[in-house]
């Protein structure tokens, strides 16, 4: 087994040095299609199926130590796998605090952050659970994950009993009626983020249709200013836009995953579909785009957004913290900034709801107790609190309550709360490779070329061909 | 002859530790790979067996033969473009002026440079309100200007342009090396005989070059079919499918889309692909070499 493990390891290896692959920050979602938005700079990305019944209003706080066995003497090293933690501040707090609480409970003990930034980091786990080297407290994104085998079962841990309904439902840490992993919060699964001040000066209302969308952006752009800015380079920037539109429009259809799965529908015919794709084409053709949307990366977007360029975009919970960090870096006038939920052509909007970062347990660690108990402690309503707020995720235990710094995020709970909470979405039913190739059509769209249905066709062959490793959502 | 078996085993014995690393680490994972590559298989699962499937499917994935077709468009361009421009560019360099030593610098400068500062460099050079179309906007209006890497038609040819701003003076210094071991007396007999201007280059030059004209091909050819960090690094293949190619296709199959067996699958096609191209490609040139 080892030997199996060593050499599947040396064959992802040998096939990464055929190809002269080299490495990238390019965050062009190294998920599944469970996993929905892909990862973002800060990894984000919504499995996207969980019941919006998130709140905020935590009861008492939560008591890690209550849980927490005694301090032990034992000297060990403990690691822990994560794609996310950088130098921003509530994340170097977040550190801090979880290796304060575990020194009080593990005196002896280090904990060793194994921090790969960005999608590689996948790549990475994948290769260290099959050749047995995955840290033993394990930070991940996707479905596929946790329906794998090589996280440890965790349904008996004591904070499973803290989570909310939503967090129960959430489909990356929860799979065949077991409980895998932490959400480490709610998040939405993204929206549009505008500039208060152009919406102000030109009078605009959060649109709450598609064609108030198109109205809003007509008038910025006779502004002179771009509506809405895009860095479609960064591609999870793109399935993030493309599937949260499409999630408003399928609430008239809501099996339509299932369908298109079981081979009722075919991606291509579907007018939902193409509604969808025919809504960028027409923004394009509009000039409601930068010009440059398909060759700059998420954070160029961000601060086309932040120097007012343009009046809006669309970006998941993160961006009022990283809106403020770019007006900071660039030396750019400061604005507040407000959050609408992308809508149908009849105002139906439908949000989905899950967790950004999922911490769970490698199934093989030898130190299986040790771990549980780090991931516990991280339970805590002190060093989980302020995460999530630094997230800007909802609350995924009914005794942690959240405050967030900008009043931006009461925008996004009313707009969870205005809006269809989905259970699952489209793309959870197509396999990665479907999704990539849907995104494919979709960049061209963007990038000036006509929408052809027949584009979509290669999503539809994909989808026949890696159907068996879709890890379908719970009914 | 019992020494010479000794000699022979003991040879065999200092091989062995090498050999075995070298199996360890090579022939049993490309096994492996071969494996794999008739399954389907995400990097999380075992591995289901689906037999040719993978294989099969490689011939009507879109990715696959769009990254095809513009990795034969880099090939064709490479050997028609590419090698006369670098020829002639060391043909130029081989004459002797005033500043041959700072243009032959400034010709290999691009190879020492980091691809993914190149890249960086280009694509900050080539963006939309960038450097290139700061000069062109005055000359063919605003309406003219392009996203040079954001639209279907321009995304692939200028990386295939970008290509040969490195390529070309590397090719150039293989040939400027192959003009200056042409010995001058045969150039003397020539014109001694009465040839002249491109009679020399003809009959003499370019057979004498044969053996450098084979390195050049070779190195084009094949550095055309294992194009993959400028388009990653600059395009990523978009926008749709526009500016893939056949290596980045197999990535984005194994990294994006994580089918592993699938990727493994083309990766073993396309290097059996470049053996062919490469054996047929050194067969027809090696043939023209000419012996001194």
């Amino acid at each position: 087994m080892k030997l199996k493990g060593w050499s599947a390891l040396a064959s992802v290896l040998l096939l990464t040095t055929v190809m002269s692959a080299c490495g990238s920050n390019n965050n062009d979602g190294g998920n599944s299609a469970g996993t929905n938005n892909g990862a973002a700079n800060n990894g984000a990305a919504n499995a996207g199926t969980n019941d919006g019944a998130a709140t905020n209003d935590g009861a008492a706080t939560n008591d890690g130590a209550t849980n927490a066995p005694a301090a032990n003497d034992k000297e060990f090293t403990i690691r822990v796998g994560a794609w996310f933690l950088d130098e921003r501040p509530y994340m170097v707090q977040f550190k801090k605090d979880v290796e304060e609480a575990y020194a009080k409970l593990y005196p002896k003990a280090k904990i060793q952050w194994d921090v790969v930034l960005g999608a590689t980091y996948f790549d990475k786990l994948k290769a260290q659970f099959a050749s047995g080297s995955a840290p033993d407290v394990i930070f991940y994104q996707g479905a596929d994950i946790a329906a794998s085998g090589n996280l440890a079962d965790l349904s008996g841990e004591p904070w499973v009993n803290r989570l909310t309904d939503g967090a129960k439902k959430d489909m990356q840490t929860h799979s065949g009626g077991k409980t895998y992993g932490v959400p480490m919060g709610l998040s939405i699964g993204g929206g549009v983020w505008y500039n208060k001040k152009i919406f102000s000066d030109l009078s605009i209302t959060p649109p709450k249709t598609a064609q108030e969308l198109f109205d809003a952006a007509d008038k910025i752009k006779a502004s002179g200013k771009t509506p809405i800015t895009l860095g479609f380079k960064d591609q999870w920037t793109a399935q993030m836009f493309f599937t949260n539109w499409l999630n408003s429009y399928t609430i008239d259809n809501p099996t339509l995953g299932k369908d298109v799965y079981d081979g009722k529908v075919k991606i291509a015919d579907d007018a939902t579909i193409q509604k969808v794709y025919t809504n960028f084409e027409q923004m394009k053709e509009k000039g409601y785009f930068n010009k440059n949307a398909i060759s700059i990366d998420w954070p160029q977007s961000g601060q086309m957004f932040a120097s007012g360029e343009a009046a809006m975009i669309v970006q998941g919970p993160w961006m009022p913290g990283a809106n403020v960090d770019n007006i900071t870096k660039g030396g750019f006038d400061k604005f507040d900034i407000g959050f609408f939920p992308l809508a149908s052509d009849d105002g139906k909007v439908a949000m989905t709801l899950g967790s950004n970062e999922a911490l769970g347990v490698n199934a093989k660690t030898e130190l299986m107790q040790e771990s549980k108990d780090l991931v516990n402690l991280i339970t805590t309503s002190d060093i989980i609190s302020p995460f999530m707020a630094g997230d800007g995720a909802l609350t995924s235990f009914t005794d942690v309550s959240v405050t967030y710094a900008d009043p931006a995020m009461n925008e996004v709970q009313a707009a969870v709360d205005g809006s269809t909470v989905l259970t699952s979405q489209f793309i959870s039913y197509l396999p990665a490779s479907a999704v990539t190739n849907m995104l494919d059509s979709l960049t061209k769209v963007v990038s000036g070329v006509k929408f052809n249905p027949g584009d979509l066709k290669a999503a539809q062959s994909s989808l026949e061909k890696d159907k068996a490793t879709v890890v379908l959502p719970a009914e | 002859m019992k020494l010479e078996r000794k000699q022979y085993w003991i040879a065999c014995l200092f091989l062995l530790p090498a050999l075995a690393i070298f199996g360890l680490f090579f022939y049993y994972p490309f096994l492996q790979s071969v494996y794999y590559s008739f399954t389907q298989w995400n990097g999380l699962k075992a591995p289901v067996f689906i037999g040719l499937d993978n294989y099969k499917y490689i011939f009507s994935d879109q990715q696959m033969l769009d990254g095809m077709k513009n990795t034969l468009k880099m090939v064709a361009f490479g050997l028609v473009v590419q090698n006369p421009l670098a020829l002639l560019l060391a043909l130029l360099l081989n004459r002797k002026f005033r500043t041959r030593a700072f243009l032959r610098t400034s010709f290999y400068l691009p190879i020492i440079i980091s691809l993914v500062v190149t890249s960086i460099i280009w694509g900050e050079l080539l963006k939309y309100d960038g450097f290139f179309n700061g000069i062109l906007k005055p000359i063919i209006g605003e309406s003219h200007i392009q996203d040079w890497l954001g639209t279907v038609y321009t995304s692939f040819p200028t990386i295939i342009l970008l290509t040969q701003w490195q390529g070309i003076g590397y090719c150039a210094l293989i040939y400027l090396a192959g003009l200056q071991s042409i010995p001058t007396d045969i150039y003397e007999a020539a014109d001694i005989e009465g040839a002249k201007g491109f009679a020399l280059f003809r009959h003499i030059t370019l057979p004498m070059l044969m053996p450098s004209v084979t390195i050049v091909l070779f190195l084009t050819v094949v550095g055309a079919l294992k194009l993959f960090d400028l388009p990653y690094l600059l395009t990523n293949g978009g926008p749709g499918t526009s500016s893939y190619t056949l290596f980045l296709a197999v990535y984005n199959a194994a990294f994006k889309a994580q089918n592993y067996g699938y990727a493994t699958a083309a990766g073993i096609l396309l290097a059996i692909f470049i053996i062919i191209v490469t054996i047929v490609q050194l067969g027809i040139t090696r043939k023209r070499e000419v012996e001194l």
